[in-house]
């Protein structure tokens, strides 16, 4: 597959970007109108952030199960790009539901941490993941690829576990399902909207990374040239 | 308040932090 990144991918970045810049305006200004919730009070918002996260943290890791499988089965190096992309974001989103999680405890539960299932087992999602960019950084060969893919596939196995945790191990402290109602449910519906538009944006972006990548390392007579429209720039 | 307070910055800040970390390495690719 060609190296060049094609003229459409810019303009398509630059809208998604717009769409995610403007739902998350849009997202901030219904966090801060929607109602506080009677028992916890303003510490609650911080579901719209966690949740949204942790279902972005869900798809990224799945795009880099789908894509891992696309390049064991294609070799097609483009396939290894997108699973590599989609796992350096689902390690922020990870990282940013490790972050709110424990905030969101505090107030909860009282205590930051608590070794429950479903903490335990996203901890360990997140330390899987984290090992499978150490281990992709570390190899230079042309087994990379096909390291990094298995391991996009066998970590996945992780992601049911996480997902079933609540109801497969009794004495779970985290809620099961996040039930609400009116304008409650509006802004969490609203946050999630934004923080996928978020990732395909993002994602968008981080591909460039790969594209770089490639055409550095491409022969030089398959490298873009500079000015051509599809030339890997900022 | 200041929990959630503290949940909405510490995400900006992860996220400023990961792009210009990515601004970066997107820079150093193109000049390879």
């Amino acid at each position: 597959m060609s190296v060049t990144i094609p003229a459409w991918w810019r303009p398509a970045g630059r809208a998604l970007w717009g769409a995610a810049l403007l739902l998350l305006a849009a997202s901030l200004w219904m966090i801060a109108h929607a109602p506080i919730e009677a028992q916890m009070g303003i510490v609650q918002k911080i579901v719209y952030i966690h949740v949204p996260s942790a279902t972005a943290t869900l798809l990224a890791f799945g795009i880099t199960f789908a894509a891992s499988i696309a390049y064991l089965t294609t070799k097609n190096w483009m396939w290894d790009a997108v699973a590599a992309t989609a796992c350096e974001l689902g390690l922020v989103f990870a990282t940013v539901v490790l972050v709110t999680g424990p905030l969101w405890a505090r107030s909860a539960w009282n205590t930051w941490w608590t070794w429950e299932p479903r903490l335990t087992s996203f901890l360990i999602l997140w330390i899987l993941y984290a090992g499978y960019h150490v281990v992709r950084a570390s190899l230079r060969s042309a087994s990379r690829r096909t390291v990094s893919s298995v391991l996009g596939i066998v970590f996945f196995v992780n992601l049911p576990i996480v997902w079933k945790s609540v109801e497969w191990w009794r004495g779970s402290l985290h809620p099961r399902n996040v039930t609400m109602t009116g304008e409650m449910r509006e802004t969490l519906l609203l946050s999630m909207a934004t923080w996928t538009v978020f990732l395909a944006a993002a994602f968008v972006t981080r591909l460039r990374l790969e594209w770089a990548r490639e055409a550095a390392l491409a022969p030089v007579a398959e490298r873009p040239t500079a000015g051509a429209p599809g030339r890997v720039s900022a | 308040m200041t929990y959630a307070v503290v949940a909405y910055v510490a995400t900006a800040v992860i996220w400023i932090v990961y792009f210009l970390w990515l601004g970066r390495r997107i820079r150093r690719a193109r000049e390879d």
